[in-house]
């Protein structure tokens, strides 16, 4: 099997005092960031899967409630607490609902929830983190008193007294509790944000294009924001993560809106149906693990996005793996060697 | 009287996929129990690697791929982690660039003394930090700030605890990597003085590594030159800095303007250091040698004796010349 | 070998200068009054003239004040007291275009060439921002002037230098296309802070003589501003030296190196590594180390340090005053009511 050569070479460690040891750098070259993802993909094995996970899913989301074999919501199309079967592939509910279709349709509401938030919530940061971390003083000081604020409070009750006031107020609607959502993750990506502009703020180049003159707009897009992708990315990513979670939550007590297919709901209504106690595995057991794998899919591709942002991490493991195959293959120096004592 | 360390066609490679780059090529030299000597280059010149690689602490992709590190007649490849470990700092140790480097931002300084004397020898606390304290009078500093933080120190107090630790140990050599490029001048010049004086009082060997060539004249008793990997002249100081031989070294040395006579036009050196990916054929200075010949391009210069206590690397001397 | 020439100093008028600049910072807490945790005072009462064709060096360590001077000259901070005159008119009551226009005039160059370029963006886009943005050319010229500007400072072939990215260039390199883009807007001025100081040594003076040649053909005034005596004698005309964030000497280059007055000037020398002087172990004149200054008491801020302080020393700060044609000392040997000669020194 040949070994993986990635397109791009190593960054060698630089010594002390200036220039690297070898010019030869192209990770950060090429800042198309689809490219440096593709090549990372390539390489990385988790990445890699965690990126089909997510192309799957996209997939099912786009194409799912097509397919569906039955209205999702339509009760008696089956047999009721129907075990898997050829008609029913997932089984039936307790009304007899085809669990499959559910299924589908919940995992387009549920896909579209979760990137909503995303978007939403890493909008929100980066407008409060930026603009706090940016211009500074009193600004600053207001603004991540109001992070500090939505920090503290704990989410899950906000959550649960918004979403019971929501219901109360007839307001139902997936967007309401997307709402609700963003309203709780978005602090966590401001404090980062703010860091990361706090950072940025005094690097050199950025001083440079002030002493040019460029504007602060020009100068936060154009300048700043290319060299944070990676953070928003994550961020994304992160977001996502925590609202699929704090959605099936939500629902799972209720709280979302009951008539609709959504991960969380048909959780929701296979323990209003005591599916746990009778043992029917494939009503509560689907939602659960598309919930767990699309989690699990969010959380490789974030690999990838380290090894972007840190080159290190993919040389390290690049050595480590092309070790095992030099061994593998016995061409290890001859001389003796000195094992790595990297904990030094 | 043979050499305390004595270092033999050392070759280190960065493993990296594809061809390995070579960071240092086959380097030799030796230091005497109780001698300065000192390591010049730039960036990217292999003296931070070489020194590493006497430690035992090279990061992969990094490895030794040839030679041997003689100290006291044993070799350091291939010794076992275990020994090296036990080895390291009770007999060699190592101060580094920048004290923050060293220096563990959340503990008191009297704390990692301690921790770090206690790994190394079986001490009660108590009896780790009292040798704690006298190392810090040693080095100039009052046994009350044992309780103070890296970040309350100034720099040069930080270099300072940093010298300290490599002493606590008594070893027989300190390998100092830029331990002064990061302090002021006037701080930078304190320092010296200290190891100087430490140095006359306790006898331990320094090999002194930096980029700053009239630092080691006044310094070190005797200079080696890296340049690209390999070691291309070495020479007592004075006499390297009265009769420069390498063509690399005389540009170095025309890289300092004087501060005091007449002033001239000086220009360094022209180019940029090689790409260790791919260095150039022959001789790996010639694309910048003034003096530069035919045979340079072609030929690889090794190191030649050219007096009893001078050796170099350069065409223009040795079996051609 | 060829000696540098020494430009005479009363041939051109001032065309960028400190009155009386200071800069204060507030050390950490919030806007409210009760977090303050005292005031760091980086730069004191500095003033300094700086004219075409001339390169005025700014000396002093970690702490003196003097990148803290720089960046207030190129209005990144505004000074907390004090004025700044271009070509006479007070800039800091310039607002909107006229703000722009200085920038026109007065050019920076960073310390770290690793950070001063934007490591996502190609050579060719970090120097045709400035021309853009102050319509230098049209527009179809802008990449013929950004091939020119990489050919004055030495990168060619410029086609391919253009089209590279901050990590493919060198040390050396970064710099030089650093001074490339301050050169874009066609200044009067360029603030270069410490701009060889991370640069390998065999380098340097590639740069210094670049600015040389500069100051030379484009009549530029330039401030230099550096922690290493030796470069600032090479290639300055004047020399301010610089301690805790005030001027405490200023000349001429030579004339002040040669005969330095106040004692920290003295210590620098001392200091410096000079093996040219018979390989013999100078003897410090005085220890310790700067400090930062936060909330200073009155007194001269060298006064732990000096080797000839006094009891007036601790207790008022010294003024700048002329000591000699051309020379300003700050230092209680040299009080103000004694004429030019000041006191005597104490070789």
């Amino acid at each position: 099997m040949a070994l993986p050569q990635p397109a791009s070479s190593i960054e060698l460690p630089a010594a002390p005092g200036g220039t690297p040891a070898s010019g030869r750098y192209r990770l950060g070259g090429r800042w198309s960031t689809l490219a440096g993802l593709w090549d990372i993909l390539r390489g990385n094995r988790k990445a890699l899967v965690g990126f089909a996970i997510l192309v799957g899913f996209a997939l099912i989301a786009l194409l799912g409630p097509l397919l569906a074999p039955y209205d999702a919501n339509k009760i008696g199309v089956g047999l009721p607490s129907q075990s898997p079967s050829a008609h029913h592939w997932l089984g039936t509910t307790r009304l007899g609902q085809d669990i499959l279709s559910q299924l589908l349709a919940g995992t387009r509401a549920s896909l579209l929830l979760a990137v909503s938030v995303g978007l939403l919530a890493t909008f929100l940061a980066m407008a409060v983190g930026l603009t706090a971390g940016y211009i500074g003083g009193l600004v600053d000081d207001v603004l991540s008193l109001l992070t500090n604020v939505f920090l503290i409070i704990p989410s899950l009750p906000l959550l649960i007294v918004f979403s019971a006031y929501a219901t109360a107020f007839n307001l139902r609607g997936w967007w309401i509790m997307a709402a609700g959502i963003t309203i709780t993750s978005w602090p966590w990506g401001a404090r980062a944000m703010r860091s990361q502009m706090l950072a940025m703020r005094n690097k050199d180049f950025v001083l440079a294009a002030r002493v040019t003159g460029e504007s602060w707009i020009r100068i936060v897009r154009a300048e700043i924001l290319p060299n944070m992708l990676s953070i928003v990315a994550a961020n994304f990513i992160f977001s996502c993560l925590a609202a699929v979670v704090a959605e099936a939550g939500l629902e799972f007590i209720g709280l979302g809106d009951t008539s609709r297919a959504t991960w969380g709901t048909i959780l929701y209504w296979a323990q209003g149906d005591a599916a746990l106690l009778q043992n029917e595995w494939w009503w509560f057991m689907p939602p659960g693990l598309a919930i767990g794998l699309f989690s699990t899919g969010l959380v490789l591709l974030n690999y990838a996005i380290d090894e972007m942002t840190n080159p290190r991490l993919r040389s390290e493991r690049l050595y480590r793996e092309n070790r095992q195959a030099r061994a593998a293959a016995g061409a290890e120096p001859r001389t003796p060697v000195l094992d790595d004592v990297s904990t030094a | 009287m043979s050499p305390l360390l004595d270092v033999q066609n050392l070759t280190v490679d960065y493993l990296v996929p594809g061809r390995p780059v070579r960071a240092v090529d086959n380097v030799s030299f030796s230091i005497d129990a109780g001698e300065i000597v000192g390591l010049a280059g730039e960036s990217g010149c292999g003296k931070s690697t070489a020194a590493h690689a006497i430690l035992g602490i090279l990061k992969p992709p990094a490895r030794i791929t040839g030679g041997r590190i003689l100290f006291q007649g044993r070799d350091l490849v291939g010794m076992d982690p275990a020994e090296l470990r036990a080895f390291r700092w009770r007999h060699v140790s190592l101060v580094f660039q920048s004290a923050m480097n060293a220096l563990n931002p959340v503990l008191s300084v009297g704390d990692q003394f301690v921790d770090m004397m206690r790994a190394h020898e079986p001490l009660s606390k108590r009896e780790a930090r009292e040798r704690a304290g006298e190392l810090l009078q040693l080095v100039g500093i009052e046994r009350s700030r044992l309780k103070s933080f890296p970040h309350e120190l100034s720099g040069g107090m930080r270099q300072r605890v940093v010298i300290a630790m490599a002493l606590a140990l008594r070893p027989e050599l300190i390998i100092m990597d830029e331990p002064t490029t990061a302090l002021d001048v006037v701080v930078q010049r304190e320092i010296l003085q200290e190891i100087e004086r430490l140095q006359q009082e306790l006898g331990f060997a320094v090999l002194f590594i930096t980029h700053d060539l009239s630092l080691l004249v006044e310094f070190s008793r005797r200079i080696g030159i890296m340049y690209a990997a390999r070691l291309v002249e070495m020479a007592p100081a004075a006499a390297l800095f009265a009769r420069p031989e390498h063509p690399y070294t005389l540009g170095l040395m025309r890289s300092f303007p004087d501060v005091t006579g007449e002033r001239v036009v000086i220009s360094g050196i022209p180019g940029s250091p090689p790409d260790l990916g791919s260095p150039p054929r022959g001789c790996r200075f010639h694309p910048r040698c003034t003096r530069v010949m035919e045979r340079c391009g072609v030929v690889e210069p090794r190191l030649l004796a050219t007096a009893v206590d001078r050796c170099v690397a350069c065409h223009l001397y040795g079996e051609s010349a | 070998m060829v000696a540098i020439p020494t430009s005479l100093r009363n041939e051109a008028p001032v065309i960028l200068e400190a009155e009386h600049v200071s800069r204060h910072f507030s050390a950490g807490g919030s806007f409210l009054p009760w977090t303050h945790r005292g005031v760091v005072h980086a730069v004191d009462d500095v003033t300094l003239q700086l004219r075409p064709g001339r390169i005025t060096a700014l000396v002093g360590e970690s702490g003196s004040g003097k990148s803290t001077v720089a960046r207030v000259l190129a209005r990144l901070y505004p000074p907390t007291t004090g004025r700044i005159l271009f070509q006479g008119e007070n800039v800091l009551t310039w607002r909107g275009r006229r703000a722009r226009a200085y920038r026109r005039q007065v050019q920076m160059i960073f310390q770290d060439p690793f950070s001063s370029l934007n490591p996502v963006k190609r050579v060719e886009y970090v120097l045709s921002r400035p021309l853009l943005v102050h319509h230098i050319v049209p527009a179809h010229r802008v990449r013929e002037r950004v091939h020119e500007l990489l050919t004055t400072v030495g990168l060619v072939p410029a086609a391919e230098f253009a089209a590279k990215y901050p990590h493919q260039l060198s040390g050396g390199q970064r710099q030089r296309v650093a001074i490339a883009r301050a050169l874009a807007v066609e200044p009067a001025v360029l603030l270069a802070d410490e701009p060889i100081s991370m640069l390998d040594v065999s380098i340097r003076m590639g740069i210094l003589n670049l600015m040389l040649d500069l100051k030379q053909r484009m009549n530029l005034a330039f401030l230099y501003i550096t922690h290493d005596v030796a470069s600032a004698r090479y290639v300055a005309d004047e020399i301010i030296v610089m301690y805790a964030g005030h001027v405490v000497e200023r000349g001429e280059t030579l004339t002040v190196l040669r005969a330095p007055q106040h004692p920290y000037t003295r210590l620098l020398l001392s200091a410096v590594p000079n093996p040219a002087a018979g390989l013999t172990r100078q003897r410090l004149e005085g220890r310790g180390e700067v400090r930062t200054i936060v909330d200073p008491p009155p007194g001269c801020r060298f006064v732990s340090r000096c080797p000839l302080a006094e009891d007036v020393c601790a207790r008022t700060t010294p003024e700048l005053v002329e000591s000699g044609p051309d020379r300003w000392v700050r230092c209680h040997l040299y009080p103000r009511s004694t004429g030019p000669q000041g006191r005597v020194s104490h070789d």
